[in-house]
């Protein structure tokens, strides 16, 4: 989740790479592209247009960092709107495909055993369903909070929305999961 | 020992399936590709001239006020301000002649002038007759 002085740090490390800074970039990079992949996976279905959708935004990011004005935006919710754009210029261009969110790549060997990976997929699979069976606003606030790691704040700025509705908005998505999820908790021994 | 209460145990169980909702981290190849980027960005922008620091781009901006505008705006059909400049000289040199009217210059209606190298002046009176159609061949 971005705090607000990270928010703050952000703006800092983006005009530090403006200057030069490669290693600023690095702590960008390692921040937010991890984020942006996220969404766009979510959003696209396809890990490897993701990768490309979420190279993209940082790209763009890369090129804006000297006209940066610190302030006004803040790099989290510019890279989200940016990501979530170019997402659905891609998804125009092949509309009416479904978004399979079993194309999400299997993790890489040295992971957990293949059952345990199957059992975490399914538990994913799941979950996923369960926010995207939620009403329209409840699951964009859902998703940006724990699917893309965002703050309140960031949300309300993207919703155009209060900080308090947001929480309101979290508050009523998360008693629906909590209801529909009541059978994958009991699975992990957890209620 | 103190018991839980239920709704922690359900909230920290939604938040772990949350958490694991969220993928896989992204692959180093990809974090590798992302960097290449602003490497490849940072060294094309230290090759460029310095850019203004603003995020709009700058638009030039006329110093003067509307009517100045409007009147830079007029200026434009015959050339811009340099050529209505030397069109109004030309105009104010006219006017000056007229008013003047300089000792030197011989008037063409005055009988027997002469130019300076001695030959008889054409006068008004003649140049009209030579203008006007002949109407009686």
């Amino acid at each position: 989740m971005v705090s607000e002085s990270e928010a703050e740090e952000d703006a800092a490390l983006l005009a530090a790479y403006a200057r030069g800074d490669i290693a600023a970039a690095r702590i960008l990079t390692e921040r937010h592209a991890g984020r942006c992949l996220a969404l766009a996976r979510r959003m696209l279905g396809d890990p490897a247009e993701a990768e490309d959708v979420a190279q993209e935004a940082m790209l763009r990011l890369w090129r804006i960092a000297p006209q940066w004005r610190a302030g006004e935006a803040r790099v989290s919710t510019w890279l989200w709107r940016v990501t979530a754009n170019l997402c659905t210029d891609r998804l125009r261009r092949r509309r009416g495909r479904m978004v399979d969110i079993d194309s999400v790549p299997e993790p890489a060997d040295g992971r957990p055993s293949a059952q345990a990976r199957l059992e975490s997929e399914e538990r994913r699979a799941a979950v996923l369903a369960a926010i995207a069976a939620l009403p329209d606003r409840q699951r964009q606030a859902i998703e940006m909070r724990h699917l893309d790691g965002l703050s309140n704040i960031e949300i309300a700025e993207i919703m155009d929305v209060s900080v308090e509705a947001v929480e309101s908005l979290l508050g009523r998505g998360r008693r629906r999961l909590a209801v529909a999820l009541a059978d994958l908790r009991e699975g992990m021994g957890l209620s | 020992m103190r018991k839980v209460p239920e709704d922690w145990k359900v909230e920290a169980a939604l938040d772990a399936l949350l958490a694991e909702a969220g993928g896989p981290p992204p692959d180093p190849a990809f974090i590798e590709r992302v960097m290449a980027d602003a490497r490849a960005v940072a060294a094309a922008r230290a090759h460029q001239p310095a850019r203004p620091a603003a995020g709009r781009p700058e638009r030039r901006r006329h110093r003067g006020g509307g009517w100045q505008r409007r009147l830079a705006r007029l200026a434009v059909p015959v050339g811009g301000w340099r050529a209505v400049g030397a069109l109004a000289a030309c105009a104010l040199i006219g006017f000056w002649l007229g008013l003047a009217a300089p000792a030197g210059m011989i008037m063409a209606e005055e009988d027997g002038a002469e130019d300076a190298i001695g030959l008889p002046l054409i006068g008004a009176e003649d140049l009209l007759a030579g203008l006007a159609p002949a109407r009686d061949v």
